[in-house]
Parts: C-alpha cells; structure tokens; sequence
C-alpha cells in the first residue's frame, strides 16, 4: 500500500520536475535577478483579462450552438465521416496565426484590430475546437437525461435551458476557465493585432527580452505571473464533475435538439479559410509545391508526432498517480513560462545536433500545451474514474492493476485525443521552432512559411497550408489509430 | 485492453518515427574544435534557397576552397540573445545581420574585431555617410518610406501628409519595440520633427494608423492583403514584385524629409576560433559579385555604386537622407523614447 502510494508520488514529482525545469534551469543559469516595477503591466493586465474575457465568452456561446450542430450530425453521418468533420473544424486552431489573420483581411478586405480584433480572432481559431468539445462532454455526460426528458415530452429548449445548462454548470466553469487561461496568455493573435493595449501578458514579456535583453529583471515577471495564475485558479470551485452515462446511442440527439444549421457555428472558420484558398488559386500554387515542400512536410511530421508522444507519456503519467484533490489543482493552476522564455532554456541546455533539436523542440512544446491540455478535459475525465477507482480499492485490488484494468483503458482514448492536438498544435508553430531547430538544416513548414513571408514571398507561404494538412491528417490519424488499437477489447 | 495490439502499433509507430528520422541520423553534423569551417551565423531567411546565403557559400568554397556552417539564428533580432547564450564550441567566427541600432548593444555585450579596411575595398562607394563603422562591416543598405499600390487616391509629400482625414486607417506600421524599421519610422519622426514635436505628431497620427504588427514581414503581408493602404517599408521593396512578380504596380514614395536608412552589417567577434577565414569572408562579402548576390536576394542596395548602375534597381538618385548621427543620438536614448512612444500609444 505504501510502496504504491509513493511510487504515485514519485511520478508526480519527477512530472512536476519535467515542467519547471526550464525556469528553473535559466534561474540558474541567469546571474542577477532583480525586481523592477513596471507600471504598465497593470495596464497590460487590465487588456489581457478584458480580451480574455470577451474571446471566452464569445467562443462558449458559439462553441454551444455549433455543438448542438455536432450533436445532431453525429447521428446522421458514420463515425469515420464525423470524424473527418472534427478534424476540418479544428483546422484553423492549428494553422500559423498569421496565415489566418492575413487570409481573413482578404477574404473581408478589412482587418480587425485592437480588442475587437483579438476577440474576433481567438474565437475564429478555437470555435470548431471548442464546438467538439462541447459536443463530447453532452454526448458522454447528458444522453441518459435526454432520453428520459424525450419520454417524458419535455420541450428541447426546456431540456438545454433547465436541464443542460445549469446541471453541467462545473463543466462550463472549467471549460470557461481553460479558454481564459488559453487567450490570457495568448501569444501570437495580440501580438499582430493587439496593439499596444490588448498586446497580453506573453507579448509583454517578449517584448522586454527583445527590447532590453536583460534576463534578470525578466524572470521576476515570469514566475509573478505563473504565481499569479496558480493562486486566481484557487478561485475555482473544486465540485465532483459528471460521470460517462452508458446510454450513447448517437440516433437519439438527431431528435429536434438544436438544429443541423447550427453546425456553421463551428465550420464558418474552416469554410472560410478554404474558400479563401480556393479564391487566389492558391490551391493550385499548393498542388505545385507538393514536391519540393516534401523535406519540410518530413520534418513537420517529426515534430507533430513527437510532440504527440511526449504528451502521451505526460497524459499517461497523471492517469498513473491518480492525483488527489490536492495535487490535480496544482496541475490545474500550472501554467509554464512563456514561449522564450522555454525555448532558452532548452537551448541553453547545448546538443544543437540535428536529431536533439528536433527532440527538444517537440520537448519544449509538449511542455507548453501540457498545462492547456491538463486543464481542457484530462481532469474532469480522471474524476469521472473516482468511484470504480475506490471501489477497487476496497477490495483491495494491487495499483498497478487498477491502472490496467480500470484506469488506462478507460482514459486512452482521452488521451490519445489530446496527444493528437498537441500534435496539431505543434505543425503550426514557429515561435518555438524559430529558436531550436538551428543550423542550416530543413525547416518545418511553419518555420519555411514565416521565412517566406520575411522575403516577400506570401504567395508562396500561403501556398504551404495545404501541405501543411498532410501531415495533420497523419497525425490526427496516427494518434486515433493508437485509440481504437488500445480499446478494441473493451468494445468487442 | 490488448496490450498486444498495443505495443505492436507502439513498435510500428516507433519504426515510422525511425524512418523519418533516418536523414537526420545520416547527416553528420558533429562539431569538433578541429573543425576547419568556417562559422558563420546569420537570421533565417538569409539561409533558405530563396537567399543569399546559399550562393554566397557556394561561391566562397569555389573561390577559397574554403566550407560555411551556417549558424541558424532564427529571427534577426534574436541574433544578439541567441549569441549571449552559445556555448563555446559552436560560437561563431562571423555574424551576418546586425542593423545599425543593435550595432550599441551589440558592443556592449562582446569585442568586436576591427575591420575597417574593408570598408575602405570598395572605391566607388554609395553608402550614406556616417555608416561605416571600424568594426561593423555595412555590406547593404537601403532608404526606408512608405510603399503602396498604383491606383491609391493620393500620395504624400511630407510627414503632415499623412495626418490629412484621407489617410485615416491606411497607414501600416510596425511596433518599434520589437522591429528594427519601426524603430526607423519612430526615429525618424523625433528626428525631422524634435522629440516634443515628434511625440505630438504621432498622437495625431493615430488615427491614420491601421495596424501596426510586431515584425516587418507581418505587415508587408497584411498589406499585400489590404488595398489602398501604404507599409512602412524599404525603398527597394517595388522591386521585389517588379522583378521576381512581374507587377511595376508597387511603389515607394518620395518625401520631401530626408529618409531615414537602413544597413545591414556582419562582424567578427574576439572570441572568433577562425578569425583569419571570417577576415577572408569580410573582404569577399565587399566583392562585385557578391554585392549582387545580396542585392538581387535581399533586394537591398549594394555598397559599390557599380554594381547598382550594372543592375534593373533604380537608385534612389532624388531622395536625401537623415544623417546617421542623428539617429544615433536617439537611439542612445531609445530606452527612454521607447518608454514615451508607450504613453502615447497605451
């Protein structure tokens, strides 16, 4: 008994070591460490929550009516088919922001700018994610209590206003609050259209180590703020969350719960972005570079699937240690140092070998979204275990086999899908990338689009999206392959 | 659960990744103290098939015999910060990429050799006085001013021009904290108009501003995908679409202030391990065939006013340029104007 609950232990620490090695290392490695006040961050912070705060609320009442779509297009279509659609929704959350940004201002031959802009941005980009999301918690939490309110003819409306709204209110809390998290520290979308007052917190601390370069008076801001976040998500109520109900027959939610319409909420972004690519013939300019985007496409499928993987062996090990209330706020209030800040670190950290940066780049990247990813659905899903988890306990069964039978086949497919949009994720980064991937070798297609884009050369960065999406696919692919490969017993 | 389907897609998995990795493993890239070639680091975009950095290695090896590695350091104004971080064995023995207002800081942070009779190769130079430096090499350069499409309404003159209501929400800039021709445009403003004057200028000019992105490729990207706006870009830019796009639509304007530049410099730091090759490499970079290489790539005015009159570029014969001196007497306090511009614009 003892032995088990401190080899969970371990685990948790060495997974906690794992995160905050990168400050750490260069608060070793920095020599003075000074507090200056800065005046403006209270500015900078007042534009930071005030976007957050409209970019979440935006995404959630979309990201609801676009799931409502979902709900209703599950049982119209197969599951492969859905899907296809799931992953041409989430598109835009993955491509390189500025390639978004740059094809909407073409597409509306206007560009929004400021805190409009922001909002408008985080919520094109995150909507089809968010739709999904949403979609999943309902379609796993609520069939059971749909199917009853349909005997019992109560109207739809009646069923979401009474019933799904403020039942799963700890649902939309947490979700909430991983959105807020999400765009309060949200990079590149301020950076571009920001401005000054709507730049955020990452842009803030970018800013100051292009602009001064001085490290010193830079990581007192960094660990502020990660401790500032840790105590605002003490805020958050810690209730039980809703556990997997058994009846999910996907027929039932095609019976008058929103409308098919709906669903538009969530593709608008996607069908835009598509229209837009077709319009400029980009799409043919695309079909041209397929050849010689091959190298960049390899080395994007690297950091994709490696990325992916480091996220599963994190995911895997939180499943493992089963944390108490305790512990999973920790987590829950973890937030990793910016972008820099990270990519420094592992930098500093030498082996600028072609393989070891390639792995520390997919390091550094689990790294960052591994808190996004903890806090968007990892946690409510472990909670949903904890009463056959005591149960077992009881008994009492040996961990190791509680892990095996009860925990990892039950979370892999959860995990499987957060590893692949760690995976999605990392394709369109290149703030990272920008940083590690040195010498002269091949860069990933984000990285040969921002270069691009620094020549003049748009088109040409443009027309890199599509092959942008063949290595997404073989992520996406790859990640649920593993999912359906670990729990073909369970459903057969 | 069946592990055994499990750990064999696991295995599967484990070989693609392998296979993917295979022209990695085979690339052999082991760097030795005794390692004879010759270190140089430079931003991105200069290293990639479409830059200069390629040809200029190609051309180099043919003429000396002598091989580059090329130091990837990303985005250029992360050169300094990527530097400060090396590790011994694989700092460079040049740098290629510093502007004139990282030139301070840069001296600030590390000894740099004194190169100055390179300056002195190019008889027919057409550099701007007040460029040169003894141990920064400028080896391109070019005005900077607004540029815009064929077809716009009007085209400013002067600096008041563009406070006119018809340029309301057209202009596109870039944050002078985190880009080096932002930091040009804020300069040149306190430098044509006086700080007090200049800081009441941009107040006004506000309005007229569109958007204003963080790097220069953004906004020219934004701008490519904007009509009827004008960038804050390099005088040189038409050319890019002149020549690689066919299209003579873009055009850079005249403006009755002088303009400010921008020039780009390489260096050889005292830490350098190969210093009598980043020596060769300086005095090559000043060579007519490469000063074209770096025009046609970078689309950036040479040094040698031979190699601009040989070329397509239009020099920019009718335009006069803000003494470097000034420029740099602000960027002394850049700081501090940093800080100012923030009031303004928060």
């Amino acid at each position: 008994m003892e032995n088990r609950i401190l080899l969970r232990n371990l685990v948790f620490l060495f997974l906690l070591f794992i995160l905050s090695f990168p400050v750490v290392y260069l608060l070793f490695y920095v020599e003075q460490i000074q507090f200056i006040w800065d005046p403006t961050l209270l500015t900078v912070l007042k534009g930071a929550l005030l976007q957050a705060g409209l970019s979440t609320f935006f995404t959630l009442v979309l990201g609801f009516l676009g799931a409502l779509g979902f709900l209703k297009l599950r049982g119209m279509i197969k599951p492969t088919h859905f899907d296809w659609v799931s992953l041409f929704a989430i598109v835009p959350s993955f491509l390189p922001v500025i390639i978004i940004i740059v094809l909407f201002s073409d597409l509306f031959g206007f560009l929004p700018t400021g805190l409009w802009g922001v909002v408008f941005f985080h919520t094109m980009m995150n909507v089809g994610l968010v739709s999904l999301l949403i979609e999943k918690l309902i379609f796993n939490t609520t069939s059971d209590w749909y199917k009853l309110s349909l005997v019992s003819g109560v109207h739809p409306t009646r069923f979401i206003l009474k019933g799904l709204l403020p039942e799963l209110r700890t649902e939309w809390m947490s979700l909430g609050f991983y959105l807020m998290v999400l765009y309060f520290f949200s990079f590149s979308v301020p950076l571009i259209v920001g401005g000054t007052t709507y730049g955020g917190i990452e842009v803030y601390i970018y800013e100051k180590i292009i602009f001064s370069g001085d490290w010193g008076s830079i990581l007192p801001y960094v660990l502020s703020l990660s401790i500032l976040l840790f105590l605002a998500s003490r805020l958050m109520k810690n209730t039980p969350h809703f556990e997997k109900q058994k009846n999910q027959d996907a027929t039932l939610w095609m019976t008058s719960l929103g409308s098919f319409t709906l669903l538009i909420c969530a593709l608008t972004p996607s069908l835009l972005l598509f229209l837009i690519l077709f319009k400029n013939f980009f799409i043919f300019t695309s079909l041209s570079v397929l050849k010689d985007s091959l190298p960049a496409m390899r080395v994007s499928l690297i950091i994709g699937l490696l990325t992916g993987f480091f996220m599963l062996i994190w995911l895997s090990m939180v499943s493992f240690c089963f944390l108490s209330t305790k512990k999973s706020q920790i987590l829950l209030s973890w937030m990793n140092p910016g972008w820099v800040v990270v990519g420094f670190s592992l930098l500093l950290m030498g082996g600028e070998g072609r393989v070891v940066s390639l792995f520390k780049t997919s390091l550094g990247l689990s790294l960052l979204f591994f808190p996004y990813l903890y806090r968007l659905s990892m946690d409510r899903h472990l909670k949903s275990l904890s009463s056959q988890i005591l149960v077992a306990e009881t008994f009492p069964v040996p961990w190791n086999r509680i892990f095996l039978k009860i925990i990892w086949p039950q979370m892999i497919p959860h995990i499987c899908l957060l590893s692949a949009l760690a995976g999605l994720w990392a394709l369109g980064d290149f703030a990272l990338a920008e940083i590690l991937l040195s010498s002269s070798q091949t860069p990933s297609l984000a990285l040969e689009m921002k270069d691009l884009m620094t020549s003049y050369r748009l088109n040409s960065a443009l027309a890199l999206v599509l092959p942008l999406l063949f290595p997404a696919v073989f992520v996406f692919l790859v990640f649920q392959g593993l999912s359906y490969v670990s729990g073909r017993k369970i459903s057969s | 659960m069946n592990y055994k389907s499990l750990i064999t897609y696991l295995i599967a998995l484990a070989i693609t990744l392998f296979l993917l990795f295979l022209p990695e493993i085979f690339f052999k890239e082991t760097i030795t103290e005794d390692d004879q070639s010759l270190a140089i680091m430079t931003y991105s975009s200069f290293l990639q098939k479409w830059g200069a950095g390629p040809e200029i290695a190609e051309l180099f090896k043919k003429e000396t015999g002598l091989t580059i590695r090329w130091i990837n350091a990303g985005n250029a104004g992360l050169i300094l910060e990527r530097l400060k971080f090396k590790r011994h064995i694989d700092k460079p023995d040049l740098v290629i990429g510093f502007d004139q207002f990282s030139i301070h800081e840069a001296r600030k942070v590390f000894q740099w050799q004194d190169i100055r009779e390179f300056n002195n190769q190019v008889k027919d130079s057409i550099l701007p006085k007040g460029s040169k430096y003894h141990d920064f090499l400028a080896y391109d350069w070019g005005p900077m001013t607004f540029v815009y499409r064929e077809g716009v309404d009007i085209i400013p003159e002067s600096l008041d021009d563009l406070l006119k209501p018809e340029f309301k929400n057209r202009l596109i800039l870039q944050d002078p904290r985190m880009s080096s021709p932002g930091l040009q445009f804020l300069l040149w403003v306190l430098a044509v108009k006086g700080e007090k004057k200049g800081f009441e200028y941009l107040t006004q000019l506000k309005k007229s501003i569109k958007i204003m992105p963080p790097s220069w490729s953004s906004s020219y990207s934004l701008f490519r995908m904007s009509d009827e706006t004008f960038v804050f870009s390099y005088f040189s830019s038409p050319f890019y679409h002149q020549v690689e796009e066919g299209d003579d639509g873009y055009k850079a304007v005249v403006f009755n202030e002088p303009h400010p530049i921008q020039v780009e410099y390489a260096a050889i730091p005292s830490f350098c391990q190969r210093c009598d090759q980043a020596r060769l490499f300086a005095r090559f970079l000043m060579k007519e065939e490469v000063q074209k290489i770096l025009m046609n790539k970078n689309y950036m005015f040479p040094v040698s006013k031979k190699v601009l009159h040989d070329s397509d570029f239009i020099g920019p014969d009718n335009v006069k340029y803000l003494d470097p001196i000034e420029s740099l007497r602000l960027i002394n306090k850049k700081k501090e104007l940093v800080n100012q511009w923030k009031t303004v614009f928060y």
